[in-house]
């Protein structure tokens, strides 16, 4: 419990370092948001709209920055995250919440399903080892030193184009509104089907890769011999005892990834303009959209900061030595 | 009392295949009786170990047994070959009648499961119909056996010391009462109070319970004490073999001499430890002839050309068996024992 609260504290005091770079940040570069917006309308914008915009964006009052930071946080603590100038006058957290959930759904069911086919098949390939599942080896090197935009390249050449089942681009059919109904739901799987395979072949094969290097490792360990003298069923021996020890590193390597999920995997976003967070970060930066790149930010820093709670958790569970009472 | 338990017969276990590959046991004979303890002594790489993961079949790849046999008598019942049994015959014959006990204390126990599960899991697989309770009463018994309150059942094993560790292995190696532990250095892991405490209750437990024991270690000292046999392994083969105190008080073989040469007396004149001159053989480039001629301080012409064979010396008592020329077998011996 004792570690618990020591890691929950230390969570704290990264969340409160991270907040404060995101407010201080901003402030280093030049120029201000009225400014950049001004730009973006080339003079297109009369001298009230621009005095109404300090207004708005507060920056008529001389205020200090202590004042600043303070109205920061409570800004913060009420959820408010500012305007986006992209989508002037959307709020970012309207913004940020429309992409989420696709990212979230995208690259978090990937994840999860990339981490469990590839755990099993690197058991499995671990523990056969010497058999023909060692020749999958080479073609998992092979994919997992692809990067995931190259093979989304190669798939829209391949798979897309007219008449193709496959969506080149999007989250959906452009024109159906957004709802939970089946058209939706389903032009919205198809259109995840090509981004979500490209992601899995080449993040899969680090997990089968890091699993069957483990499972080998654990192999030649005492206690497996043991198991075997004991005359346990072989399954018993590869999953209780090797796998169940091989796991224990490559959980804080989910858990790192879990946390880069509400990243998204910008440039697969990017590659099939899909309306996740990546893309919408991609745009932010095109756009110079500081209160949009502040916010994804601040959401991304959060996820992994709980995502490695979420393995700490997971570690106390998996492996007793990690207790220390008890 | 001299009813075998175990024969090991001709066996042979090389390391690869093919034309690299190392023979590490060369045609060992040994025969364990029931109840007794064979000590099985050498220096590192004498192949020893290998022996014993041999006749259990656990050795890893690359190792293989190539040749003989190992002829294990139940209780009741017909001999059976345990190199011949099918997976599922090797699984049933594993623990419940011949356990192991390992030499890492340290590593021997998985770390992520509690003592329980891990004692537990014999008896579930061996013992399908027993009860949860009854189990678990078993595995009660067995540790306090070995002194170990009953309490720490649950413990994991980062939570025990060493000691406690490998008393723990031992206790797990009793519980299904076999006919044969096989220990593999069980004790070179644990400091020398300790060692002599673990040997001391092995010792008690062994009379209580009746199993015969093979004792493999590196320490020939501990074998003269707690062994009824000690069989000399060099270079993959058995050199000598006897009762151990007649080993003590003569040893025959030039190598079995500078074994016993290499720790001191407790009583008894002084002196000087001398040791034995040079290094194992290399097994990829074994010397013609007796292995340990390159080594041994009477090595006679003979020695270089041709192998001696294992048998009856002619100028000795019966009941042991050497290989070497300066003592030449009175008739070419087939059993290993009387």
């Amino acid at each position: 419990m004792r570690f618990l609260l020591q890691r929950l504290a230390f969570y704290l005091f990264t969340v409160w370092a991270a907040i404060t770079i995101n407010f201080f940040l901003p402030r280093l570069i030049p120029g201000d948001p009225v400014r950049s917006l001004i730009a973006r309308y080339q003079g297109q914008l009369s001298a009230d709209a621009i005095d109404s915009l300090y207004v708005l964006f507060g920056l008529d009052q001389e205020r200090s920055l202590w004042g600043q930071y303070v109205d920061y946080w409570a800004q913060l603590l009420r959820g408010d995250l500012g305007l986006s100038f992209t989508f002037f006058p959307t709020p970012v957290s309207d913004v940020i919440g429309n992409a989420l959930p696709w990212t979230v759904a995208l690259v978090g069911i990937t994840t999860l399903v990339s981490f469990a086919l590839g755990t099993g098949l690197g058991v499995l390939a671990g523990w056969r080892r010497g058999s023909w599942l060692d020749g999958l080896l080479p073609v998992t090197t092979f994919l997992s030193s692809i990067p995931y935009f190259w093979l989304g390249l190669v798939a829209i050449a391949l798979l897309t184009g007219p008449g193709s089942f496959f969506p080149s681009s999007g989250g959906y059919e452009p024109g159906l509104v957004p709802a939970f109904d089946t058209i939706f739901l389903g032009s919205a799987l198809q259109h995840s089907l090509l981004p979500a395979a490209t992601i899995l072949v080449s993040s899969m094969s680090g997990w089968v890769l890091s699993m069957r290097n483990m499972m080998v490792t654990v192999a030649a360990e005492d206690y497996i011999t043991v198991a075997h003298a004991k005359g346990l069923g072989e399954r018993r021996v590869a999953l209780h005892y090797a796998a169940r020890n091989a796991l224990l590193p490559n959980i804080s390597g989910f858990a790192l990834s879990l946390g880069f999920i509400v990243g998204g995997t910008l440039l697969v976003e990017i590659v099939f303009s899909y309306p996740g967070l990546g893309f919408q970060l991609f745009q932010a930066v095109g756009a110079k959209d500081y209160p949009l790149l502040q916010g994804i930010f601040l959401i991304i820093t959060v996820s992994v900061l709980v995502a490695n709670l979420l393995a700490d958790l997971a570690y106390l569970a998996l492996d007793p030595r990690t207790r220390k009472e008890g | 009392m001299s009813s075998p338990v175990l024969e090991i017969r001709n066996l042979c276990v090389d390391y690869g295949v093919g034309e690299t590959a190392v023979r590490a046991v060369r045609d060992v004979d040994l025969t364990l009786h029931r109840g007794q303890v064979l000590g099985l002594a050498g220096e590192s790489g004498s192949g020893k170990s290998t022996l014993a993961y041999g006749l259990t079949r656990l050795l890893p790849p690359p190792g293989v047994v190539t040749g003989g046999q190992v002829i294990y008598h139940p209780p009741a019942g017909a001999p059976v070959d345990v190199l011949a049994m099918t997976p599922a015959q090797l699984r049933r014959f594993r623990w419940a009648e011949t356990a192991v006990v390992f030499q890492g204390a340290m590593n021997s126990l998985n770390p992520v499961h509690r003592i329980s599960t891990q004692l537990l899991d014999v008896l579930k697989a061996h013992r399908p119909t027993s009860t949860a309770v009854g189990r678990r009463e078993r595995a009660q018994e067995v540790l306090r056996l070995v002194g170990i309150p009953a309490d720490r059942l649950d413990a994991y094993p980062h939570q025990l010391s060493g000691g406690m560790r490998q008393r723990v292995m031992i206790a797990m190696a009793l519980l299904l009462e076999p006919q044969l532990v096989i220990m593999d250095e069980p004790t070179t892991a644990l400091d020398v109070v300790m060692q002599r405490q673990i040997l001391g209750e092995l010792a008690q437990l062994r009379q209580r319970l009746e199993f015969a024991v093979l004792f493999i270690t590196h320490d020939l000292s501990l074998l003269v004490e707690f062994s009824d046999h000690i069989a000399i392994m060099y270079g993959g083969r058995v050199v000598e073999q006897a009762a151990s105190d007649r080993l003590y008080q003569q040893a025959l073989h030039p190598y079995t001499e500078g074994l016993l040469q290499s720790f001191p007396a407790l009583r008894g004149p002084l002196r000087t430890l001398t040791g034995i001159p040079g290094s194992p053989p290399d097994l990829r480039a074994m010397p013609t002839g007796c292995a340990f001629h390159p080594r041994c301080p009477y090595a006679l012409d003979v020695c270089r050309s041709r192998l001696p064979p294992l048998g009856r010396p002619a100028d000795s008592h019966a009941g042991r068996t050497v290989a070497c020329w300066l003592h030449p077998t009175a008739e070419p011996a087939t059993e290993t024992r009387p």
